[in-house]
This record gives C-alpha cells, structure tokens and sequence, in this order.
C-alpha cells in the first residue's frame, strides 16, 4: 500500500523537527484562542489518540477490529472502580487501566490469532468481545449495571484527576496524541514496524521468510489495547461519569475505527487527520441540523464510502499523492 | 414452572424463524460474492419503514405489503450492489467491509434524519391476538413471521436448486472462473443474488412489524444475532442459516431465562466465538 | 451581543450565522463565566430564562415531549399571571434540553444551558440522567429543582444546588407496602408475597431495593425481582418469571412505553394475582394507559405520586391545561409543571436572577399555592420536600379513580382484582 511512499518516511531535517516543534508549541495556546472550542478539541485528540492505537493493529498489521470499545471500557471501569472501591489515585489507576487493557487484548489475540483468524473473521469476533462486555457491563450491579459509575466530585484536586477547568484535560490530551504519534512513528522505523508491514501484506509469505506472525500481532494488540484503554480513564476523569452505553457501545468502535480509515490507515498523521475532519464535522452538524444527535454519522457513512471507493489510502494517501505531483513536477523543472 | 420454560422455548423457535430469514439473506451474498454485508440490517429496517409508512399512510395490511416490499427491496439491493458493491469488488476485502459499515451508518442515520429516533407501534388487527395451548399462549404475529419464514426459505431453496438462475447462482458461488467459462453472466448473478439477499432482509422486516417496536436501529439487534446464526450455520449455506436461526433463537430464549434481561444474548455471542475458534466452517459451510 | 444569543436560542442556523454566533457565544461565554448572564448586569431583566432537560428524542420521546409541554404550561401560567412582579414583571422563558435518554447527553446539555445564561435547570424524568445532570449543575452552580427522578441518592449527595419536589424512592416503596398492607386488612385478606417486576435502571432497581427493606415492616416479603430493559421489545420471559413465582401481589415499576408493553405481555400470558400495582409507574395511573389497552387496563392499581384531587386550585390547573394542550395532565406531568411555580416564587422572594441568590431563596420556600396531596412545599436541608406524599390510584370503569389514603380518594378500592 504504502511502500512506494517509503522515501517520505525518512527521518526529518533539522527544519522539519523546528517545524514540528513550532506548531506543537502552537496547540498548547488553543484553549485560549479558542476557548469555546475546548471540548471538542479534547474529544478530538482523544479519538485521534486512540485511533492511532487502533491504526497500529488495523493500519499497519492488518488487523481490522470492529470492537475496540471494548479496550475503551476496559479502561474506564478498570480506573473508576479502583478510585471508588479503593481510593486509588487515577493516576495509577490509568496504569492499571492500561495493563488490564492490555491483557484483555492480549487474551483475546492469543485466541483469534493462535487460530489464525483473519479479515472478517477477526473483526467479528472483536464485535463479539465488545458485545459480551458490553451486556456483562449493563447487567452486573458490581459495577454499576445500567446506572454506571459516577466518580464523586472533588472540584479541583490533582490527587483525584479532577479539574474544575477544561484546560488540564486538554494537555493531557494533547500528550497523549503527541505520544501516540511518536510511537507509530517510531514503530514505522524498527524491525517490528516491518514485521507489522509484511503480516499486513502477504500473512502466507511473511511466515515463510521467517517472520513470526503470531508475535508481531500479539505485540500490536498490546500496543494497541494499551494506548485505547489508558484514553478510557481520561475519558472516566473528563466527563466524571461512564455507563456501559458510553464505553462499551457499539458507536465508540466505529468513532474509534472512522478516524485512522478515513485520514489514512497505515500512516502516522492519518487518525490525526481523519479526527481533525471527523470531530468538528460531528458537531457543526449536531448545531446545524439542531434535531437529533445521530445524523452527523451520516457524514461518516458518506465519506466513508467516498473514501473507500474512491481514495482507498485514506487522506493521507491523498495528501502524498499531491506530494508526488508536487515533487514531480519541481524535478521537471529543474530538468 | 414447566410451563414457563415450554412457554419461552417456544417463543424462542419462533422468533428464531425471523432470525433464520435475515440470515438466509446474509448467507446467500457471502455466498456469491465473499462479502459480509455490514449493511444489512439497515436494509431490513428499511422494510421495516416501508411496511409502516404503507401502513399508516395506505392502509396496507403487513401481511399484504410484502407484495410490495419484495420487489423494492429486490431493486434496492441491485442498485445498492450495483453502484457502491460492484467498484470495490476486486479490491483488498476489508475494503468491502469497511464500504457496507460506511453504507450501514448513512442509512441508519438517513432514517433517525427522515423519522426520528422514536418508538412507533403498528397497531395491527394481528397485533395481541393469542392462541392457547393449555397454558402457553402462542401469538398469531409470531407465527405469522415463523411461516412467513419458513414460506420464504422454501421459495429461496426452490430457486437455488430448480431454477436455471439457480443453478447460475450456485455455479457462481461454488466456482467464480469455472462459471464464467461456462457462460453464466456473473456480473448480473452478483446483482441478483444481491437483490434476492436483501428482499429477504426487507420481508423480516415486514414479518416483525405487528409485535416489534419501529425504529432506525431496529435492525441493529438483529442484525447482530444474523451474523452469529450465519457463521453456525455455515456461510453460504441457506439450509444451515435457517437451522441456525431456530437454534439461536431457542439459545436466546435459554438465556433470558437464566440470566437476567440485559446479559441474555451473551449465550449466542459466546457461541459465536467459540464457532469462529473451532469451527469457522459451521454446521453446513463450504 | 444580542444577536448572536438569539441565535443560539434559535432553531437551524447557517454556517455563516454558526461562525458569527460562535464569535458571539466565545465573547459571551468569556464574561458570562463569572457566573450570570451578562445581559443582566444590573438593569431590571426583560426575560428570565429557565432551563429544563428531558429525553425529548429517543425511546422515552413520548415521555419526555409531554414532560416539556407540562414545564412550558408553568411557563405560560406565571407569565399570563404578571411574570416576576418584584423584578419588574420579567416573564419567564423555557430553553429545551435533549438528554435523548442518555446520561452522558445530560452533561453537554447542563454545560450548554449554563452558557446560555439560564437561572435554574429542571428535569429530567429520568433517575439515571438526573442524577449525572444534578452532578454537573453542582459543579457549575446552578440551581437545579429536580421534576420527575426517584433515586434516593439525587438529595443524599450533600449537594447545594440540588432540589426536589416528588417523593423519593424510599417513600415510594414504604407507602406501597402501607396502602396495600391497610387495604388487605380493611378487606379481611391476607398477603405475604410480592414479585416485583422492574426496569433495570437506577429508577426501578432502587425502588426494589427499598421494597426488599421496607416490606417486612408491614410481614410481607418480596420472593422475586425481574429486571428488565426498558428498550427489550418483548418481555415475555421476564414476565413468564413473574408468572411462575405465583405471588400474591406483583408490583411494577418502569416508564411508559414499557408499562404498556408489560401489562399487554401480562394479560396475554394471562398473568393472575390478588392485585397488580405499579409503583412510580409511568404507565400505570397514565390517561394514555386506558386508551391504549382500554379493558385490558382494568383493575391495574399505581402507587404514584399524584395531583391533589380535592384541592380546587388543582382541579382548575388541570383543566387549564385540558383546555390548552388538549390532553390530560398525567402525574408525571404534574410533577413537570410543579417546579416553575415554585422557581418562580423563589424568584419573586430572591428580588435578584443571580443563582446564588435564587438558590438562597429556594431553600427557604414554603410554598401552599400548589396541585399536590400535601401540605406545603417545603426543601429539607439535603434538597428534598420534606412533605411529598404518594396516592394510590386504580383504573375503574376505564378512569383513573385515587383510592387509598381515603382522605384523597374518589372511589372504592376494588381488591382482590381477580
């Protein structure tokens, strides 16, 4: 898919990382430029975050879960509980969140990728997971069944992970993407990134050079599950309360998928960009049509086939496509 | 106690019927074509606004409108295949799925546009009507969808096997080249198998109008369930989508009765993973 | 300024209205942050806007479209009648929130009405919502007076700016278990045995809870409970458990839509017992009720909150509203309206549209000119009115008659049903 492209993944020039750094420092003022826009922002970067997290087992290793709700959750409930149950500050619950999410993950890919399920298959039995978390969540008043959790209010306490201001949860946010960001970038350069490549393209060839496929999927799933998970307890500590429905449902997978396929699977910038087209879409529609909130996934199911017929390597694709003509044509010039 | 055990069994066969159709359907396309149609279940809730809109606009008895409905449905997943399945065909197969979610979420959400979220009921003469055996109340709109259901497999199965355009169908599944070689037509096989899919997707959703609420995501709950009952049964088996359907419908039944209301599909779901594990194949599959 | 608040308020907006109002609302937002509308600064109001959440949209649209017509009666009642006569005759205005069933909407739309400048907030049907609505409102301080919600915990948080005027959970199951203990008694019966039915939310769960602890107070025990989901099309297997359990009465809590499908369910698997009885039931003591099922309906008792149907001030309200929104005010309706009125005398004490002020004032409310079976409205130190009281009402003869207490009554209780 993108293997042509592998001449723009070098590393970057000294102005390139100057580049980076002026437009990151940039986003640290957003709040205050656009101080009404904060929580989508917020929302933004956090399903931009976890869309990397999906990206890296779905864009890169090929693995298409429809269910990643179900690290979403895990990370929530994981981190609330232990801060209601046994005062754990939610910082190190998030570590915890974290882990759990990645032993679910870790559990459900030895599974399905022990009995070598693939396409389809894989994203059905993600749907599955969910599903069965999703009705255990709804169902068992240990943790809350269908009322949920309410996390009680501590107006502004670091200790607690509450702020009274949107600011500090934007930060957060913000890091967190930046890190995932990071981490696809860095994977894109090492030997398991390559790994992660070859499953993607030929599973069959890449086992007979030698690659183990069950390992570099297992390490992706983590990776994966990890990252999902741990943007589930930001999520827990923002809005102060989760129910099944809002962690567990079947929407936060597709939210969660849209981003990197709309922006560009398999690239670091696309669940960026896809979160950045996606997210304000959603909410100039939910003001525009002032009716119900669910006619903003119309947009997505359109540019999601649009996307899917038309521009197959998302966005980003797109955006080096133009790269290329670009570059083409300055060579030809110079000639 | 008895009774209430044989009463649930036996709501659970029945509405396993409507299950059975849907996957029917849904087995028929992955059949033909290899694809999971993600979109199906916003096509039976289609039928589903259809019987409706006939029948508070038009009068149109359910039962009645499927002369109707199976028809526009037929065309509507022709030209559903034809526009948006048919240029994606060839290409990497998660692209088919991610191209029917895409399809799924625009029409779910057209509808929540077009009609709103809310509940509707269809106040039918069916609707209400029970028979009584000893104890166990059997209502006439539940059987009425059973036949309906079993009706419509045997149609699909008389045409897979006795017709020539059967044949065509079953040849194309079985052996894409070999079929083309022999001259069968697959770009119209493809629309057509699209097509019969989705009138039987719409006629389930006629089928569940009298007792089931009306909404957009109608189809959500069922299509769900027709995944698993398609993967039992085998994909592409049409005999095993219809035994699977009854059999999920009874696992269903057996799990409400043991776990309480909300946990209840966790048994057909756990089935699910543990066929997908063990035996992708399923009862019937290729 | 202005505009772009009218705007907001509006129905579809364009997009070059969206980013004027937008520019707008960042402006407005920025100083209305400190706490109150900026358009009040010291001038006399023309417009007090009070905001309400219900689920407008979704599987309780029914539900919630009534609540909003019932909180926009109370509206037009206190401006018909003069508006805040000590702020200079500022009429009230009603914002809609849609919580669309959902709790998580509830905190966008808690959020939303703030910035729009509301003094108060009212809602929202639901416990599970209202209880993450009153959380946020807490936190933004802004007075909430909770309409329709029966979770115990909504005024057992320590919270300030939470008020309610219905009963709470545990008055609902205590009185319940009264009523029917006193009218076995009066008609020589005995009863030990509940199976109690009920949507799995915080709603009907905590109204279970309660029932479990409060019925051997009165020697009945509850031997079932059957969750439900109020969005399960078919609840036959839950109310085939009821069945099996062979109860001698069997209660049952959930909103609308679910109740119809319930009884309907119940009648069909010809469900007996000595007496059904919803309790909170937002079905059960519904005019809608009897013209859905209509025989089908017959005998079905609910213990509810209820209008006053003594009281003439309640008697003419209802017909009021009879007369312009050509339906019957159900309860839950009532308990939709209350909240204005008393909004609007806390107003009227507060001489002030500054939240705290109003939320000072609220707490000191004693307010008699209202529609329920009680004495006056009186806010207890956690936010609860201290004098709420539940009827028990049964459809007879296709009406909904108030049967016990007999103080409030309008018919003879029939019991056994059967």
């Amino acid at each position: 898919m993108m293997a042509s492209h592998s001449h723009l993944r070098r590393g970057f020039t000294g102005t390139g990382w100057f580049v980076i750094l002026v437009v990151l420092a940039g986003l640290h003022f957003m709040p205050w430029v656009m101080p009404e826009h904060v929580h989508i922002m917020i929302m933004t970067l956090l399903f931009a975050a976890m869309g990397q997290g999906w990206n890296i087992l779905g864009g890169y290793v090929g693995q298409f879960s429809f269910g990643h709700s179900v690290f979403f959750g895990m990370g929530a409930y994981t981190s609330t509980l232990l801060y209601i149950h046994a005062g754990l500050t939610p910082w190190v619950g998030m570590v915890c969140a974290c882990a759990m999410g990645m032993v679910l993950g870790l559990s459900i890919g030895f599974l399905s990728f022990r009995y070598g399920l693939r396409g389809p298959f894989f994203a059905l039995i993600m749907l599955a997971f969910a599903e069965i978390f999703h009705m255990i969540a709804m169902g068992w008043p240990a943790v809350g069944a269908s009322h949920g959790l309410l996390i009680p209010l501590k107006g502004n306490s670091v200790a607690a992970l509450q702020f009274t201001t949107k600011e500090p949860f934007y930060f957060m946010a913000l890091w967190m993407m930046v890190g995932t960001l990071y981490l696809a970038w860095r994977l894109e350069r090492t030997r398991t990134g390559l790994y992660f490549l070859a499953v993607r393209e030929d599973h069959e060839a890449a086992e007979a050079l030698g690659v183990n496929t069950f390992r570099a999927q297992m390490v992706a799933m983590a990776l994966s599950a990890g990252i999902t998970s741990t943007a589930g307890t930001l999520y827990a500590q923002y809005l102060l309360y989760i129910d099944p429905d809002s962690t567990f449902g079947l929407l936060n997978s597709v939210e969660i998928m849209v981003r990197p396929i709309i922006g560009g699977p398999g690239t670091v910038l696309g669940p960026l960009l896809g979160s950045a087209v996606l997210t304000p879409l959603a909410e100039v529609t939910r003001l525009a049509f002032q009716s119900y909130s669910g006619v903003y996934l119309m947009w997505y199911g359109l540019i999601l086939m649009v996307v899917i017929i038309f521009l197959p390597n998302g966005l980003m694709g797109l955006i080096y496509q133009l790269i290329e003509k670009i570059r083409k044509k300055s060579k030809r010039n110079d000639e | 106690m008895l009774t209430f055990v044989i009463q649930s069994l036996v709501n659970g066969i029945l509405i396993g019927g409507v299950y059975s159709l849907i996957a029917i359907g849904l087995t028929l396309i992955f059949g033909v074509m290899n694809i999971i149609n993600f979109a199906h279940g916003a096509l039976m809730m289609l039928g589903v606004f259809f019987t409706y809109w006939l029948f508070t606009l038009g009068h149109v008895d359910p039962y009645l409108s499927i002369l109707f409905v199976v028809p526009s449905m037929f065309l509507v997943g022709a030209v559903f295949q034809w526009s948006l399945i048919r240029p994606i065909m060839n290409a990497p197969e998660h692209n088919q799925l991610f191209l029917t979610l895409g399809a799924m979420l625009f029409l779910q959400n057209l509808a929540v546009f077009l009609w709103s979220p809310d509940y509707r009921i269809m106040k039918t003469p069916y609707s209400g009507v029970n028979f009584y055996v000893g104890e166990i109340a059997l209502s006439l709109a539940h059987l009425m969808a059973f036949g309906m259901a079993i009706l419509f497999a045997a149609i699909l199965y008389l045409i897979l096997h006795k017709t020539d355009l059967g044949r065509a169908i079953r040849a194309a599944s079985e052996e894409r080249t070999g079929a083309m070689l022999m001259g069968v037509n697959i770009k119209r096989i493809y629309w057509v198998a699209f097509g019969m899919g989705t009138a039987c997707a719409g006629v389930a959703g006629t089928a569940i109008t009298p007792f089931f609420p009306i909404y957009p995501y109608v189809g959500d709950i069922f299509v769900l369930t027709a995944y698993v009952v398609v993967v039992l049964g085998g994909l592409g088996s049409v005999f095993g989508a219809f035994l699977g359907g009854i059999i999920i419908g009874v696992a269903d039944s057996v799990g409400a009765m043991l776990l309480p209301g909300s946990m209840k599909s966790i048994m057909s779901f756990v089935i699910f993973i543990l066929i997908l594990l063990f035996r992708p194949k399923g009862l019937f599959g290729k | 300024m202005k505009k772009g608040k009218r705007a907001l308020e509006g129905k579809g907006i364009s997009r070059r209205d969206f980013m004027k109002s937008t520019a707008a609302a960042g402006m407005a937002a920025a100083v209305g942050s400190i706490g109150f509308p900026a358009v009040l600064r010291g001038a006399e109001p023309k417009e007090i806007l009070i905001g309400h959440i219900h689920p407008l949209s979704g599987f309780l649209a029914f539900d919630g479209q009534e609540m909003k017509k019932a909180t926009e009666f109370g509206i037009q009642q206190v401006n018909a009648a003069g508006g805040i006569k000590s702020l200079g005759g500022a009429k009230l205005k009603l914002l809609d929130g849609d919580s669309e069933g959902k709790p998580e909407k509830a905190i966008s739309e808690v959020e939303r009405l703030e910035r729009a400048g509301v003094v108060a907030i009212t809602g929202c049907y639901q416990s599970a919502v209202t209880i993450v609505a009153t959380q946020i409102a807490e936190k933004l301080k802004v007075p909430f007076v909770v309409a329709v919600a029966s979770a115990e915990e909504i005024t057992k948080r320590g919270f300030k700016y939470t008020f309610r005027i219905q009963p709470a959970s545990s008055m609902f199951a205590d009185q319940v278990c009264r009523y029917m203990t006193e009218i076995a008694k009066a008609k020589g019966d005995k009863i030990k045995t509940i199976a109690y039915l009920h949507e799995s939310t915080q709603f009907g769960t905590a109204l279970a809870d309660y029932t479990v602890e409060y019925a051997p107070k009165y020697g009945l025990e509850l031997i079932l409970r059957v969750p439900y989901s109020t969005k399960a099309a078919d609840v036959s297997t839950e109310v085939g458990k009821i069945k099996a359990a062979g109860a001698d009465l069997i209660f049952d809590s959930g909103y609308f839509g679910d109740g119809v499908r319930v009884l309907r369910t119940m009648r069909d698997l010809r469900v007996n017992a000595k007496a059904i009885v919803g309790v909170a039931n937002g079905a059960f003591s519904h005019p809608k009720f009897i013209q859905e099922l209509g025989d089908l309906a017959d005998r079905v008792m609910d213990s509810n909150y209820q209008v006053n149907p003594r009281s003439d001030y309640a008697v003419k309200t209802l017909a009021e509203f009879k007369n312009k929104f050509a339906a019957d005010m159900s309860p839950s309706m009532a308990y939709s309206y209350q909240p204005i009125p008393v909004i609007a005398d806390a107003l009227e004490r507060a001489k002030s549209t500054k939240r705290e002020d109003l939320r000072e004032a609220l707490t000191k409310t004693n307010f008699t000119r209202h529609i329920l079976p009680q004495g006056p409205i009186v806010f207890g130190p956690d936010g609860q009115n201290k004098n709420a009281n539940t009827l028990l009402m049964q459809i007879l003869k296709g009406k909904i008659e108030e049967v016990w207490p007999e103080e409030y009554s309008t018919a003879k209780v029939v019991y056994p049903v059967l």
